[in-house]
């Protein structure tokens, strides 16, 4: 079990005039596993003066949703920003013991260095072990679901349907497992959809327009009023939900998908895997 | 999709006024209140009536009797019918304002025909033939999107469902009272003498309040859509050039909507990724993916945090 522990003081960040003042309190970071949630991380600033005693930050930490960056540009001290990567939200700190280099107070003292690796190590997001865990759950389920559906379905199907599944992420060597999407709108973020329109080629804008409903004029306009529209969210969530909950192999048969086993991590395995294919097929 | 099932519709005014105009109803339209005093009632005259639709509570299913005030009408004379399905309900309440306005309101043939069909029934039979009619569950339905995957996902919505049972209620002025109609109720709740159109929408803001009062502070979510005259034919007649441009936007953005309720989407989310999938390199595409798995997992602590683990 790792716990890090050191002294450090917040900076105070005004996103209005840029300008970020260390704040003076005398405090201690201690990052720690959390009680609440197994392999996540428990982030605590906390005051170590008597008369500021109860002044008190926590933060939950994921392992991989959230970076540790020395800010090699402030110059009087050694200031560093904890980031999350989910959320965007910055916290910005400053090392609080004295670093023994009096020309260069901004230096990394060995101590530093030490803390910054440890954090670094903590902060990385988790493979090993958990992953072996989850694949085997996930083949599993896979098989299970595919045993239910043989009942209904055609022979030839199921046979694709067994192979491909039971052979799980050929081309993605280097994959590292995060926790699932459980929701297709998380792909959709404004950034995500802003890029898909504008960057859209004719062809890809054209195949767009081909799902819109009939009377939808055919501009990027109206393309972006629906994708920015709650009905485009709903029904994101509602194939969200067939796939979360075993319609895998239905939404692959009628998105014209090869099915690659349940769940929305495969529906886009399949999905990048057919893209790929028309894209060499059509030169 | 079940045969014979209903749906959920949305309780949006666009919606409502598409469905009472599906069902031939005429010159009429449905409009959404931010808030009930009256001057605000007044500007809307004519007033047909109001549905106050709220989360369904505790308190609704545990007093038998009426839950804001007022007491039981056994007036026959009243079209009141129970509800029976859930997913009917704002539908059943809109009926059961029309069916009773029929002295200001033109509801056309089939609702006549229904109206008259069901006369002598009681008000269980009234919601049983509501819920049994073909035209008006077509005509409902078409509000909701043909989900082809409809049938896996249901029992995953269960729980979430139950934060989202909403519950309508109509207000109306007949037979010189202020009615409360509710379809889980026994009868229609009588809230005294109204002698006119000008006194119920003097009185109704207090009814109202009345009602909203029962629930703790800040627990109550509730929406309010009257139901009034079509707002294009009031503003012709006034000459009122400017408000009538509006109201064209507006009605023009309510049809757009329904379509896009009507339109099943999936199809265009497929096409949508596939797109984004064609736009990134395997790098960048990964990273997609990863925010959007932490993005969901960060969504699914703070759940948690608020729920007290």
């Amino acid at each position: 079990m790792t716990i890090i522990n050191f002294r450090a003081g917040r900076v105070i960040y005004d996103e209005s005039t840029k300008i970020a003042t260390p704040d003076a309190i005398q405090g201690e970071i201690t990052i720690k596993p959390s009680e609440e949630e197994e392999s996540f991380y428990s982030f605590e600033w906390k005051s170590k003066e008597t008369t500021n005693a109860d002044i008190a930050e926590e933060l939950l930490v994921i392992p991989g949703d959230v970076q540790w960056k020395h800010i090699k540009e402030a110059e009087t001290g050694r200031v560093f920003e904890l980031s999350f990567l989910s959320s965007s939200a910055r916290h910005l700190f400053w090392l609080q013991d004295i670093n023994d280099n009096d020309d260069d107070p901004s230096e990394l003292s060995a101590k530093d260095k030490k803390i910054l690796e440890k954090i670094l190590k903590v902060f990385e997001p988790v493979e090993e072990e958990e992953e072996e865990e989850e694949e085997e759950e996930q083949k599993q389920q896979q098989e299970d679901n595919t045993e239910e559906q043989s009942v209904e379905q055609e022979d030839v199907e199921i046979k694709d349907a067994v192979e491909s599944a039971s052979q799980p992420e050929q081309s993605n060597t280097d994959f590292v497992h995060y926790s699932p999407i459980y929701d297709l709108n998380d792909l959709f973020t404004s950034d995500s959809l802003n890029n898909l329109i504008s960057n859209a080629t004719e062809d890809q804008l054209s195949k767009l327009y081909s799902f819109l409903p009939t009377s939808t004029p055919h501009t990027k306009e109206s393309l972006r009023s629906v994708l920015f529209s709650n009905f485009f969210r709903g029904s994101a969530s509602n194939l969200s939900n067939a796939l979360n909950n075993g319609g895998g192999f239905v939404v692959s048969k009628s998105l014209d998908l090869q099915y690659q086993g349940e769940g929305i991590e495969n529906y886009l395995k399949s999905l990048r895997k057919q893209q790929k294919d028309d894209e060499k097929k059509n030169g | 999709m079940s045969a014979g099932g209903w749906n959920t519709i949305e309780s949006d005014a666009g919606v409502f006024t598409e469905l009472v105009e599906r069902l031939n109803v005429e010159n009429v339209e449905f409009e959404e209140l931010y808030s009930f005093d009256q001057s605000t009632l007044a500007a809307l005259q004519p007033l047909y009536g109001v549905i106050f639709l709220f989360k369904y509570s505790d308190l609704d299913q545990s007093t038998i009797g009426p839950v804001g005030g007022g007491e039981f009408d056994h007036e026959e004379s009243i079209f009141f019918a129970k509800q029976r399905i859930q997913n009917a309900c704002a539908t059943q309440a809109v009926l059961n304002i029309l069916l009773n306005k029929t002295d200001q309101v033109k509801i056309g043939e089939e609702l006549t025909n229904f109206k008259e069909f069901v006369n002598y029934f009681d008000s269980d039979l009234k919601g049983e033939t509501i819920s049994n009619s073909d035209l008006i569950r077509t005509i409902h339905n078409s509000f909701s999107s043909p989900n082809q995957f409809v049938d896996e996902q249901q029992s995953n919505n269960k729980i979430d469902d139950d934060d989202n049972l909403f519950h309508f209620i109509g207000y109306i002025r007949v037979n010189n009272k202020i009615i409360e109609l509710d379809g889980l109720k026994p009868f229609p709740i009588s809230h005294g003498e109204c002698l006119s159109d000008e006194e119920f929408i003097e009185r109704l803001p207090q009814v109202l309040t009345q009602r909203i009062n029962q629930y703790k502070e800040g627990e109550l979510r509730f929406s309010l859509l009257a139901l009034v005259k079509d707002r294009r034919e009031l503003l012709k007649e006034f000459g009122d050039e400017d408000g009538l441009e509006k109201e064209l936007v507006k009605r023009e953005k309510w049809k757009t909507d329904n379509e896009l309720r009507r339109c099943d989407l999936i199809g265009l989310v497929n096409q949508a990724l596939k797109t984004i999938s064609a736009q990134n390199e395997d790098t960048q595409w990964n990273d997609l993916l990863k925010r959007a798995s932490l993005t969901g997992s960060a969504r699914f602590i703070n759940k948690k945090l608020k729920r007290g683990l």
